[in-house]
């Protein structure tokens, strides 16, 4: 079940998925994938909102919250068990904490969420996640960091192509699906852009082989 | 928001925008990153036919759009969603107060919705001892201030950081610094807060999809992903006019949509829900979920052989970002709710002459507006066709308050030309006069027929190439 990867299409992707200050990156495979998560979460700070959010004065009630985060979590909900194992494993070596549920007991935030994505829009650098598991939705927005798997064959060219797709997911009884196309971003101060204002500061896209 | 008694309040109002130089500035700033910003993000694309496509899919959607919320209602209910139809803004505001009520709702929150603005929904449910909190960050800081939104997509548009800051130190009760990064990490930390106490979850829609039952939402942010996510209950608003046969109508509007409002490939998060989704904090581990839909004089536009098309309006915000009179007076006096070019429209329809009034007037129909609008709407000529519409019912014609100011001020008033020239240059014909009399110069005002334009070689352009 080979499916073509056109290049073409794929290069324009990343460059539109850069242009909104993505970071793509190629992995060779799933373990590649699980090992730039890990490193990844290794690298970061362990909370980026403490230089720039918990440091800041906050009222009691949302200090408070914060203090809830005690240590690196990973969260990849929705991961086939023996990727999840893999990740797990990784994630313990280096005394991080891996989930796969359990997001409203980490509200407050964790460092990263992992998924595997299921189409990419290439017209706009756009991922499509099925999110009707709430476990996705929560992981993917209040991760610092959202890492996200995507096969070179599932970029398609524009919004138009993913549209058979969506209408048979959006004709079952519940579904919940989104379009993410770079980093949470606002401009509703002086209209200077500013990212992650509810959701990641940074979106990284594995594009994978096949 | 339009809030002036009588003409002397509205008089006042229109001197203290007159006089506030940094709002100016911002809005002068703005206008030009935007042209660039939109020519940039159309630059592939075949503009008139984009916009083509989307004034027929609306028109095709609202001349049959009580079959399509009929069709709407049935499938969604289908799926367990409630469906919901007020006749007007109290009505709307009732129903979900009362959703709240039943659902035992003590704490809400919401993500930016045009309709909520115009239902004034805040104020109901806050009456009802609600704690309502807006989420969209230019939301939340104008509903600390208490003021209405000066721009449909950039709420706060009109503060600068350094107000901000005051204001934040106000609400944490700690001293905040007017880093902008820093204070919209505060918004994120206090915020969050917020969505995990929250018994419901309010959000609009960008679109109302038949043929599913389901929703559209277009945000940048992201609250509204968490908005809908968090909460047990979710109630989306939306006015009549969000209905749309099937998902490709959806996406062609969405193809202009954010282009033509910030000149945005897309947004950061395009939502798509379907009936009851997975919830932990429902009780039977599903979202209890309410689609509230707003006639507001909806339907009876639909009909309307003038103003149908003002449905067609995807409420991008592009009619203000290039209108020389909101750059100069910012949206509180140019608008009610809605602002720019269709807030004067939709403030009459939908909140009346007197709020209407005072705004109308302000339109020096210069048609930037018409060349810009995502759905091909004639903004200037129903303008024209309102203000006509005011003056009979009234017997006299408008006072042009809005000039009187202006030309007092060489500077204003330069100014004013030299926007309006740059939103549309063709304004001005090869002899350096305006070519249309704008509306607040005509009448009573014959002394100034003839404007001398602001000269420069550029004035002589060419014919623009309009849509057919
Ligand atoms: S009238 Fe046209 S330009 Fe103005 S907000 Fe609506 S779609 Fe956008």
């Amino acid at each position: 079940m080979t499916k073509n990867i056109d290049k073409e299409m794929v290069d324009l992707f990343r460059t539109k998925a850069e242009l909104v200050s993505a970071t793509v990156a190629e992995v060779a495979d799933m373990d590649a994938a699980l090992q730039y998560a890990v490193e990844l979460c290794d690298s970061k700070e362990a909370c980026q909102l403490l230089l720039s959010g918990c440091e800041e004065n906050l009222s009691g009630g949302a200090e408070a919250l914060c203090e809830t985060i005690a240590q690196k979590t990973i969260c990849a909900p929705e991961l086939p068990k023996k990727q999840f194992d893999q990740l797990k494993k990784l994630s313990d070596d280096k005394g991080f904490n891996c989930i796969a549920k359990g997001m409203r007991e980490n509200l407050g935030g964790i460092d990263i969420g992992f998924t595997r994505v299921n189409l990419g829009i290439a017209e706009t650098g756009s991922l499509v996640l099925n999110s009707c598991k709430e476990e996705v939705r929560i992981a993917t927005m209040l991760a610092e960091i959202h890492v996200a798997v995507l096969k070179k064959s599932d970029i398609m060219a524009d919004a138009f192509a993913v549209s058979d797709y969506l209408k048979k997911e959006m004709g079952k009884e519940a579904d919940y699906h989104a379009f993410i196309t770079g980093a949470s971003r606002t401009a509703d101060i002086e209209r200077v852009l500013a990212l992650g204002v509810h959701g990641p500061l940074e979106l990284h896209i594995l594009l994978l082989e096949g | 928001m339009q809030n002036a008694k009588d003409l002397k309040e509205y008089r006042e109002e229109l001197k203290e925008s007159l006089d506030n130089e940094f709002l100016r500035t911002t809005l002068d700033n703005f206008a030009v990153a935007y042209k660039a910003g939109r020519a940039n993000a159309f630059k592939d694309f075949d503009l008139p036919q984009l916009i083509d496509d989307v004034a027929c899919a609306k028109d095709a959607a609202a001349s049959r759009i009580e079959e399509l919320y009929e069709e709407f209602k049935k499938t969604a209910e289908a799926a367990g969603a409630h469906v919901h139809l007020a006749k007007d803004a109290d009505e709307a505001n009732r129903i979900i107060a009362d959703i709240a009520k039943k659902s035992d709702c003590k704490t809400v929150v919401k993500s930016k919705s045009m309709t909520a603005e115009e239902t004034l929904l805040n104020h109901l449910l806050e009456d009802e001892g609600l704690e309502v909190t807006e989420t969209d960050l230019g939301e939340w800081i104008i509903q600390l201030r208490h003021e209405g939104p000066t721009h449909m997509v950039m709420p706060a548009i009109h503060l600068s950081r350094h107000q901000v800051k005051d204001l934040f130190s106000q609400v944490t009760g700690k001293e905040q610094q007017s880093d902008i990064d820093k204070l919209v990490k505060v918004a994120r930390r206090e915020l969050r807060r917020k969505y995990v106490e929250a018994d419901m979850g309010v959000t609009g829609a960008n679109f109302a999809i038949a043929e599913t039952g389901s929703i559209g939402l277009v945000t940048n942010e992201g609250n509204a992903r968490l908005v809908s996510t968090l909460p047990r209950v979710h109630v989306a608003l939306m006015g009549l006019d969000k209905l749309v046969p099937s998902l490709d109508d959806a996406l062609k509007i969405l193809k202009v949509l954010p282009r033509n409002a910030t000149g945005q490939a897309i947004t950061s998060y395009v939502t798509w829900i379907t009936g009851r989704n997975e919830c932990a904090s429902a009780e039977d581990g599903k979202k209890e979920m309410h689609f509230v839909f707003l006639d507001n004089g909806r339907l009876e536009m639909a009909k309307d052989p003038v103003f149908g098309e003002v449905l067609r309006c995807v409420r991008c915000g592009a009619c203000a970002n290039v209108c020389p009179v909101y750059r100069l007076v910012g949206g509180h006096k140019m608008g009610h709710i809605y602002i720019g070019a269709i807030g004067l429209i939709l403030t009459y329809f939908f909140h009346g002459k007197e709020k209407a009034k005072n705004l109308v007037q302000n339109c020096i129909n210069c048609e930037a507006c018409k060349d810009i609008c995502a759905g091909g709407i004639d903004l200037p000529g129903l303008i024209k066709e309102i203000h006509a519409r005011i003056q009979d019912e009234d017997g006299h014609a408008l006072p042009s308050i809005l000039l009187g100011k202006v030309m007092k001020n060489r500077k204003l008033f330069h100014g004013l030309l030299k926007a309006a020239k740059f939103a549309r240059p063709a304004v001005a014909d090869g002899e350096g006069y305006l070519r249309h009399l704008p509306m607040m110069f005509a009448k009573d005002q014959a002394s100034v027929r003839c404007l001398p334009w602001p000269t420069t070689p550029s004035a002589t352009v060419g014919k623009r190439s309009s849509r057919a």
